[in-house]
């Protein structure tokens, strides 16, 4: 068995059942677990992101009072793995919750993937 | 008289059809489309062959030449046109991009618009770094809100110019109730870049092009004319040259998918579309009035496509007014020719449910074609069924010109469908083609029936390479009994050509409220609504008179466009008068309109109480032209046995095959009949007669086949 | 008496197949299926054709219709549309009249009958979506039910236009029709026609739409009737129940391939409350998870807000047309023929009194805006099961959930009274893919046949004029891929005698739609409102500064005289007088993937197409180029964005001490209070 991609940036690793980034493939976290757990993570001002066009309180922006950006970088190679914009205070989502078991067993007779792409 | 000739440059082969000296005569050759001339003299040449004389002979003695292209389809897919630039008003400058949101749907098949995920708008014709806005503002009414800056749209030129422009859209909102901004983008044009550095380069106003409602659409409709006219003019160019080099001097005419005709300097490119297959539904008119028939269904299928038209009252009056040109939006009326995607390279598949037996919309084209061409396909087609059935006879199709491969038809048939659905490969075939013919049947079908009308009173037309063999199939399908088909099937289209009067189409967004019911009261301001006629007949005498015809001789209709209250969508109507004199014409004129509504939608269903509109107005403009009638002839009294080429084992049900007679067409005389079922041979068609129905050759030495029980 | 039966919300799922059903499917070859199935396509989009053709409302325009033909025991078959819900959304109200009318002597089923219904506690969506039935009898035998629904502007409610801002209870939504025959002995009740005109503002329309949707349900019957005639009405009856057999057995085989697992996403919408109401943000969670276990899906709205005063609550089972429809019609199985079948494998898990199980007076006509908000999380949670497998390619980032729908109405130029909906909802921005970008002013995420038609149209037709109308700058998420945009423009009140608008709609302050994997959620809309300006005289004197886009707009707000006023996007109905603009923005799509890997050149002709701004080309995407040539300087973006790589390094921490802090923080207290307990709504 080999390495799964099951998002734009995360792969894992059925064999050593690790998260893993698909860019440069450092192994973040343990499969089980919440992938965020594995990477960086950032606190971010909405209006770094959308630039505020105007004063106020309404400015196409997100409203920093209502709104963060939290990013999740690879620690290795630095890409943005995933974000997420909430309410301040807001837990942070566990996304992606796979049945290692049922994939695993899934891939065991297969042939070794080298990615989808 | 002298010769007329036309001629159908088609996406394949480029057809001729002449008429000299009392008879017809046809040419058919390849289309090259690097230079379209040379494949239009061939056809021409090949027809003059049919007369016994060269070029030369024939073309010293014509009168006129027609010709419909598909120059537009290829403009518009190979993206040949010219860099251009548009000037519209600030704030709309994404109007071509924005289109009506949907517009990444437009001009796909219905299976590919279901995939919402893959939806994708085409490239634009005009790129948004070549799009510019100026500030001026004109309104509903077409009174002048802002006014025009003229610096301001010289900077904008400059721009353009700059940025590569070889031609200039001038597209103003509201500029088809007043183009005075658009005049004056003209003005300055002309000013600021002399003639000679100019030179080809169009100016082309919207509002000489439309004055329609509808900003989107009118931009999208005068774009296209801007980007076409280019290769339009360049291909009339070469077309003249090579009938110049061969002793023709007389302009030529060119067909409009409106339904009419004029020389190039008449005709807005964009009116050129789909020409080829419009002159085909004129021609099927042309036909109803030769049998004395009111309704004919006209129906072409060639290799990849089905086209079809619906003739009511001898007349093709339908349009579709917001036709889809390729992947654009237009407002050019353009007479009503639906494709469906079923042709004899149709793949058959098994659906991803595995329950059923599909057919299409996916074709094999001609590369790699069917199956049977040999030439690499590997799934099965309409035309793989058709040879397994005995349909097809594989040394002799196309006249011999193409040897089909039984085995290979037989091998991809069972591969992907006998054998995983569990049937021999003759019950596959059966149902491939019992599905096909369902379908094209059920499309024609819903068609004819939203246009008010039961299809099994007509009569069908069944050309195009592929009509006669399957035409039977999809006219049970219809519940349709007479069929008619033609020796001269092949260059259908360009007899059409050959049959086609001068006519033209004018529009007029205006709208009036005929019954308002909040007064009940009638419409009564005649004399607006005159003016607005008068200005449409007006410039269709100064169109004709320019071309060198007689007004007196011009025939007139008006059409309304009318809605009940709030409706979005409007009716076609057929005015019964052309200048209103009084209440009894306006209340004639709604009368009407419901009457066609009961037709096309239930006694219940018009309202009346709700108030009519009109919405707008068309005025089309007729010019009789002579042409050809077929003789009459007399049945010779000759035996169809004496055309009896041989037979063929042919599969017509779960009965199993039957030895079936097979006919060579061009031995049987008038008043021959063969009876189904039977199999008869030309050498550019195969006219499949199941049992139930009978072939004959009529009066006018057509192929009639009609249902017997 | 029949009352409310509350128990027919359940049965969204297809009946069990009957005795005589399973006999008729077997009257069919797979040759003669396809071509019964055909049939049926083509029946339902003429009448569809039928109903676009023949409405008043400007629903037919918006495609906000759909027409289906249903089993005799009240299941969609074959639909055409439109909005897959409008065509799915007659179940249940079918299935009230089979349960509680067939057999009651004073109503009864008959041929010739024809239904109507608009009542969501019989199972349709919400008032001004307008459903009617027929009954399809062959020789005495009920072989099918036709069923034609389209979307009626006024309902008569507290609030002009159906959508009712400021209802708290369903006592201020209108018009309410529990299943009630509109016809017999195929001819319209002149009674009902009457009763219903009088009930709304907008007589004119009420009549034109129930000819239409009659119409339509006619065409249905006769051609089925047809078929019926040539090939018995076994061969009906089986046929369409294959069709949605078929249509399940597909859907399950393609989810069981997919990844076991549970994937979740939080929605934030983030809403306005009327002014008249006190005024105020407000954040509404939906919370979807959906759990992939076998061939089911099993999609759990627990943890949404619960329901509350206002007119978003949306009762649960208008998730499954709407969720079939636009998810599984249009974007996992668009191969498969449109049948409720595909969703046989859904299950939902909604508690009570969760804002899509609310009680029975619950205001619910902004339904179904919380409706596309839980599509926006199951695309999310869809994107992230899809992607390691063999349906990548229908992969979507989300759509807007917020579709801003403007209403206005009043005296047109012809001096009808009138009420009329805006149709720029259906040029929002469609979202980013794994391979190429959102389309731009795409559409109407679930409806499949929206146009927004031509200005021009619309001020001749809708008496409302347009001071712009343009793609929205940055108005989308970036990302590798970047949202489509979503529409810019600005309504303008010229020549017209009396008028009043409202916008529904509301995320002033929130993205309006979450990204996938790196990519930026679409941001915040915006609606300015212009009153007593001098645009008129400006535009009279040519003056250069007349602004032709909001950027403009907000810049120059003080030229203009007269008050400015720049809010969300929500705008509760007022007076709309002379040379006034409201301009405001549909939402864009959300992006896919981080920015850092989108191709330069793409971003350089996005700034050049007006798309994306220079700030974003610097900032987001880190692109260097020269505004003259267009040319990027490769050197320098790789260099930028590398430095904000290693700055990434630097200045992520870990999730444990990100949380240590994070969970001490809360938005305002006050933008909770229809949210229920914070943070889980537990």
């Amino acid at each position: 068995m080999a390495r799964r991609q099951i998002t734009e940036y995360l792969d894992i690793d059925l064999d050593s059942e690790m998260w893993c980034c698909n860019r440069c493939g450092a192994e973040l976290v343990n499969a089980r677990d919440n992938y965020k757990r594995g990477c960086l993570v950032y606190e971010r001002d909405p209006r770094t992101v959308h630039n505020p066009v105007i004063e106020g309180e309404f400015t196409r922006s997100p409203h920093p009072d209502y709104c963060r950006i939290i990013e999740f970088y690879c620690p290795s190679c630095g890409v943005m793995v995933e974000n997420e914009y909430l309410p301040p205070g807001h837990p942070i989502t566990h996304d992606i919750e796979l049945d290692i078991e049922s994939l695993k067993a899934k891939h065991a007779t297969a042939a070794p993937a080298g990615g989808d792409e | 008289m002298g010769a007329t000739i036309d001629v159908d440059i088609g996406g394949t082969f480029t057809d001729c059809f002449v008429v000299w000296d009392g008879r017809y005569g046809k040419g058919k050759s390849p289309t090259t489309h690097y230079q379209a001339s040379i494949g239009f003299k061939n056809a021409i040449t090949a027809a003059a062959e049919s007369f016994g004389v060269g070029l030369a002979d024939l073309l010293v003695d014509t009168e006129v030449i027609r010709y419909s292209t598909t120059i537009a389809t290829n403009t518009l897919i190979e993206k040949t046109g010219p860099r251009l630039g548009l000037i519209t008003t600030a704030g709309f400058e994404d109007t071509m991009l924005i289109g009506r949101g949907r517009q990444w749907a437009d001009g796909l098949p219905t299976a590919e618009v279901r995939n919402q995920a893959r939806a994708e708008k085409p490239e634009p014709l005009i790129p948004r770094e070549m799009i510019v806005g100026v500030h001026e503002r004109v309104d509903f009414e077409g009174e002048v809100v802002a006014p025009i800056d003229r610096e301001e749209v010289r900077e904008k030129l400059a721009y353009l110019v700059n940025k590569g422009a070889m031609g200039f859209v001038v597209s103003f909102i509201w500029s088809c109730m007043n183009p005075v901004h658009e005049q004056v983008v003209r003005d300055v044009i002309m000013e600021e870049y002399p003639d000679t550095y100019l030179g080809s380069m169009p100016i082309i106003l919207s509002s000489d092009v439309s004055r329609k409602r509808g900003e989107y659409l009118r931009t999208m409709t005068t774009v296209l004319d801007a980007y076409l006219h280019r290769d339009l003019s360049e291909q009339l160019t070469s077309l003249n040259e090579e009938l110049i080099d061969a002793g023709y001097e007389k302009p030529l005419m060119i067909i409009h998918g409106t339904g009419g005709m004029s020389r190039l300097s008449h005709t807005a490119a964009v009116d050129t579309y789909n020409s080829g297959p419009v002159a085909g539904l004129l021609g099927g008119a042309e036909i109803a009035k030769m049998y004395g028939v009111e309704n004919v269904l006209v129906t072409d299928v060639g290799g990849t496509s089905f086209d079809f038209g619906v003739v009511v009252d001898g007349e093709a009056s339908f349009y579709d007014l917001f036709p889809t040109i390729e992947r654009w939006r237009v407002q050019t009326p353009l007479l009503e020719v639906k494709t469906i995607g079923a042709g004899g390279g149709s793949i058959a598949r098994i659906s991803p449910t595995g329950s059923r037996i599909t057919v299409g919309p996916e074709s094999a084209g001609s590369m790699p074609g069917p199956a049977c061409y040999g030439l690499g396909g590997k799934e099965p087609t309409v035309t793989d069924a058709d040879l397994v059935l005995g349909y097809l006879n594989p040394e002799y199709y196309l006249g011999g010109k193409k040897k089909l491969d039984t085995r290979r038809a037989r091998r991809a048939i069972e591969d992907r469908i006998a054998k995983p659905l569990g049937m021999s490969v003759e019950e596959a075939a059966l149902a491939i083609k019992r599905v096909v013919d369902s379908t094209m049947g059920g499309e024609i079908f819903k068609e004819v029936v939203l246009k008010g009308y039961d299809p099994r009173e007509f009569v069908m037309l069944a050309y195009g390479g592929a009509g006669a063999t399957h035409c039977c199939g999809y006219a049970e399908a219809l519940d349709v009994s007479r069929i008619l088909t033609f020796p001269y099937s092949s260059v259908f289209c360009a007899f059409g050509g050959s049959v086609m009067d001068i006519l033209s189409v004018y529009e007029s967004s205006d709208s009036f409220i005929f019954y308002d019911n909040l007064t009940g009261s009638y419409f009564d301001e005649y004399d607006r609504f005159n003016l607005i006629v008068n200005d449409m007949v007006f410039l269709a005498f100064r169109d004709l008179k320019s071309q060198g015809f007689d007004i007196d001789l011009a025939d007139f209709s008006l059409e309304l466009e009318m809605r009940y209250g709030t409706q979005f969508f409007t009716e076609n109507v057929a005015s019964p008068v052309g200048m209103l004199h009084g209440t009894e014409d306006v209340k004639a004129i709604c009368d009407r309109f419901t009457e066609k509504y009961k037709v096309l939608y239930g006694e219940t269903s018009a309202y009346p109480d709700g108030g009519i509109e009109v919405l707008s107005m068309r005025l089309k403009a007729t010019y009789p032209l002579g042409h050809y009638r077929f003789p009459v002839h007399s049945p010779d009294g000759s035996d169809p046995a004496g055309a009896l080429k041989g037979t063929r084992s042919v599969v017509w049900d779960e009965s199993g095959p039957v030895s079936t007679p097979i006919y060579d067409a061009a031995l049987l005389g008038c008043g021959a009949v063969v009876g189904g079922p039977a199999i008869v041979e030309a050498d550019d068609t195969t006219c499949v007669v199941p049992g139930g129905w009978s072939y004959a050759v009529d009066r006018f030495l057509d192929g009639v086949i009609e249902k017997t029980k | 008496m029949a009352g409310r039966d509350l128990d027919i919300l359940e049965r969204v799922y297809p009946e069990p197949t009957t005795e005589e059903e399973s006999r008729c499917m077997e009257l069919l070859t797979p040759a003669e299926f396809e071509i019964f199935s055909h049939r049926m396509q083509m029946i339902a989009l003429e009448a569809n054709e039928v109903l676009i053709r023949t409405l008043g409302s400007p629903a037919g325009l918006a495609g906000d219709v759909g027409a289906c033909i249903y089993t005799a025991q009240g299941d969609p078959a074959s639909a055409a549309v439109g909005i897959w819900a409008h065509a799915f959304g007659g179940q249940l109200p079918i299935k009230y009249i089979i349960k509680h009318w067939m057999d009651d002597p004073t109503v009864g089923v008959r041929d010739g009958d024809v239904f109507f219904c608009n009542e969501a506690l019989c199972g349709c969506v919400h008032p001004p979506d307008m459903g009617t039935f027929m009954p399809v009898f062959y020789e005495g035998r009920l072989i099918a039910w036709a069923e034609a629904m389209a979307h009626t502007t006024d309902t008569g409610a507290v609030d002009l236009g159906g959508f009712c801002m400021s209802a708290e209870s369903r006592y201020e939504e209108g018009m309410k029709v529990t299943p009630i025959k509109i016809a017999e002995d195929f001819q319209l009740k002149n009674d009902i026609l009457t009763m219903m005109e009088n009930m709304v503002r907008d007589a004119r329309v009420s009549t034109l739409d129930n000819k239409s949707r009659f119409a339509a349900c006619m065409r249905i019957r006769e051609r089925l009737l047809e078929v019926a005639e040539k090939k018995g009405p076994d061969y009906v009856v089986g046929g369409l129940r294959k069709m949605i057999e078929e249509g399940s057995s597909a859907a399950r085989k393609r989810i069981e391939e997919l990844n076991d697992g549970i994937y979740r996403q939080p929605i934030f919408m983030d809403m306005e409350e009327a002014e008249s109401r006190g005024g105020g943000q407000y954040f509404i969670r939906v919370m979807v998870s959906i759990e992939k276990r076998g061939d089911r899906l099993i999609a759990d709205l627990t943890g949404t807000s619960p329901e509350r005063a206002t007119s978003l609550n949306c009762r649960k089972h208008i998730i499954h047309p709407y969720g079939t429809g636009v998810i599984f019609c249009s974007h996992l199985f668009p191969d498969l023929p449109p049948s409720i079948g595909l969703t046989d494998c859904v299950e939902l898990k909604v508690p009570d009194g969760n804002l899509f199980n609310p009680s029975e007076d619950a205001a619910i006509t902004l339904g179904p805006a919380s409706a596309f908000a839980a599509n926006q999380g199951c695309f999310a949670c869809m994107a992230r099961l899809l992607f390691d497998s063999d349906l990548r390619s229908q992969l979507t980032s989300t759509y807007p959930y917020v579709t801003l729908i403007a209403v206005w109405g009043g005296m047109d130029r012809k001096g009808n009274v009138f009420a009329s909906l805006g149709l720029d909802l259906n040029a929002g921005g469609f979202p980013a893919r794994v391979d190429k970008d959102g389309v731009d002013t795409g559409g109407f995420h679930v409806a499949t046949r929206s146009d927004c038609e031509d200005a021009e149209d619309i001020d001749v037709l809708s008496s409302m004029s347009y001071l712009f109308r343009r793609q929205g700058t940055d108005n989308f998420g970036h990302g590798m891929n970047r949202g489509g945009a979503g529409l810019e423009y600005a309504y303008l009140a010229h020549k017209s005698p009396m008028m009043i608008l409202g916008n529904n709609g509301g995320c002033g302050r929130f993205s309006s739609a979450p990204g996938i994997f790196g990519g930026y959620a679409a941001p915040p809309l915006i609606g300015v409102k212009l009153s007593g300006s001098r645009i008129t005289e400006m535009l009279e004197n040519g003056d250069p500064l007349t602004p032709v886009s909001i950027q403009e707009l907000l810049e120059r707000g003080e030229t203009l005289g007269g008050t400015m006023d720049v809010e969300s996007p929500m705008l509760e109905i007022g007076p709309f007088n002379e040379g006034d603009v409201f301009a405001t923005m549909q939402g864009g799509g959300a992006g896919y993937g981080d920015a850092l890997e989108r191709d330069p050149a793409s971003v350089v002709r996005d700034v050049t197409g007006g798309l994306v701004s220079d700030w974003a080309a610097r900032n987001v995407y880190r692109v260097a180029f020269d505004r003259e040539t267009g040319l990027v300087d490769e050197g320098e973006t790789a260099r930028l964005r590398s430095e904000e790589r290693e700055d990434r390094k630097r200045r992520g921490i870990s999730l444990e001490e990100f949380e240590k802090e994070w969970s001490r923080k809360s938005p305002p207290q006050a933008s909770l209070k229809f949210y229920g307990s914070w943070p889980n709504c537990d």
